[in-house]
């Protein structure tokens, strides 16, 4: 241990309240995987660009590698094993509208970009249900897919927002 | 990516920031929206000793107009609150207009407009549109009262002279605005970009791109396109900037600029 100390870092990861001492230096995404177990927050490139980190905390949507762990303390975080907190009640699969939806329209090949993806377009939606094709491109441009070419995932959460429209 | 240690505090007010800043230097980091900050703490670009957050300062993110009619924008006001804050749209249009080329919506959800023109990298979008508008930063010290620094000041200075509490912006120019920038792709840091605001006594110019904005004072007086490009050479003699690309940013610079007067022209007939 450095002569720093730690800090007291209380947060509820996907409904589950996890509190621990961590130094000042721990990055948020690090914290969630090897402290909280999160592990379906992907650390792609770790400076804010890829967006594979992205978690929602209290409500928005934040690179989790750009933030510190201690900067969370008190706060909610659902990353993309507690999607349905977002999107919506999942099917017998498990899987949220949103889910079924990159499923359907083969928007992911690797998987490695999916859970930021999926975390970012659910508060997206949220925020903005009938989004035009130039919001969801400029939405996805936080988000970087090597497999799909993105054309897919547009498609996705295209039908998606069309299903929970009213 | 690991930063190296350090020591974290959380004030609750301004008071507890100036007292943890001190005489400030380069041991000292205040953390607004990190979007900068941390990633240059990971690369250990930045190796502070104490880092400040300033984020639970209770009234530190208000987007307000003053009683003079100046848009005051608070230290931890957001990129993307900003952007789409209805004084700042009708009033400083061309904030909004260059707030939508700076990264992306996550990233400005949590990126502040006062941590990036402190920050002020190069090809920094705003460092040009705060020169435009004559913005001035509020900046507070320990022991002494809040002093008004000039963005042309400011952004020679990195960030270093104090607690930067707020960004203050004169009160709006009715004329044409514009914001033209290139870049490798959208919403990445520009190559170049011209920033460009009609007012009753001409247009105003700056560009981003180089080592920081620069305003272009020759290029205001221009009248032809051949007049512009021999007066932006001026006004970028000794421009340099971190890579190799000055000659071919010269070169751009004249069509940007062009373009962004011809767009602001448009808007204000």
């Amino acid at each position: 241990m450095t002569g720093v100390g730690t800090n007291r870092v209380a947060i509820i990861v996907d409904g589950r309240a996890v509190a621990a001492d961590v130094e000042p230096r721990t990055l948020l995404a690090d914290f969630l995987r090897d402290t909280c177990g999160a592990v379906a927050v992907h650390i792609g490139c770790g400076e804010g660009t890829c967006g594979a980190c992205t978690v929602a905390l209290d409500g928005i949507a934040v690179r989790s590698c750009l933030m510190l762990a201690v900067q969370a303390d008190g706060g909610t975080i659902v990353t993309a094993a507690g999607l349905a907190a977002l999107d919506g009640p999942p099917d017998a699969q498990n899987l949220t509208p949103l889910q079924l939806a990159f499923r359907a329209h083969h928007a992911l090949q690797c998987g490695f970009c999916t859970p930021g993806i999926l975390v970012a377009t659910a508060l997206f939606l949220r925020a903005n249900p009938h989004p035009t094709r130039a919001e969801i491109v400029d939405h996805l441009s936080g988000h970087l897919c090597r497999c799909t070419g993105n054309v897919p995932i547009i498609a996705a959460i295209e039908a998606a927002a069309g299903a929970t429209a009213p | 990516m690991k930063p190296a240690p350090f020591a974290y505090e959380r004030p609750s007010d301004v008071a507890g920031v100036l007292a943890l800043l001190g005489d400030g230097g380069p041991q000292k980091a205040i953390l607004a929206g990190g979007q900068s900050l941390v990633l240059a703490l990971a690369r250990r670009a930045r190796t502070p000793e104490l880092v400040i957050d300033i984020n639970r300062i209770a009234g530190l993110d208000a987007i307000t107009v003053d009683g003079e009619g100046c848009l005051v924008i608070g230290a931890t006001a957001r990129l993307e609150e900003v952007r789409v804050h209805p004084a700042v749209r009708s009033g400083w249009p061309l904030i909004a207009e260059a707030l939508g080329l700076v990264a992306n919506p996550v990233v400005r959800r949590r990126g502040t407009l006062v941590g990036n023109l402190s920050n002020n990298g190069p090809g920094c979008e705003m460092a040009a549109v705060a020169l435009v508008l004559d913005a001035e930063f509020v900046v507070e010290r320990l022991g002494s009262d809040p002093s008004r620094v000039p963005s042309a000041i400011f952004l020679t200075l990195g960030g270093t002279v104090g607690f930067v509490t707020a960004v203050r912006f004169p009160p709006p120019s009715p004329g044409g605005f514009a914001f033209v920038e290139l870049s490798r792709r959208p919403q990445h840091v520009c190559t170049l970009g011209a920033a460009v605001q009609l007012g009753p006594a001409g247009p105003v110019i700056a560009l981003a791109g180089f080592a920081t904005a620069i305003r272009c004072t020759a290029a205001e007086h221009a009248s032809t396109p051949e007049a512009l490009r021999a007066a932006l050479a001026a006004d970028l003699a000794g421009a340099g900037s971190a890579d190799t690309l000055d000659e071919y940013r010269h070169d751009v610079a004249a069509v940007l600029v062009g373009d962004a007067l011809a767009v602001a022209r448009s808007r204000a007939a």
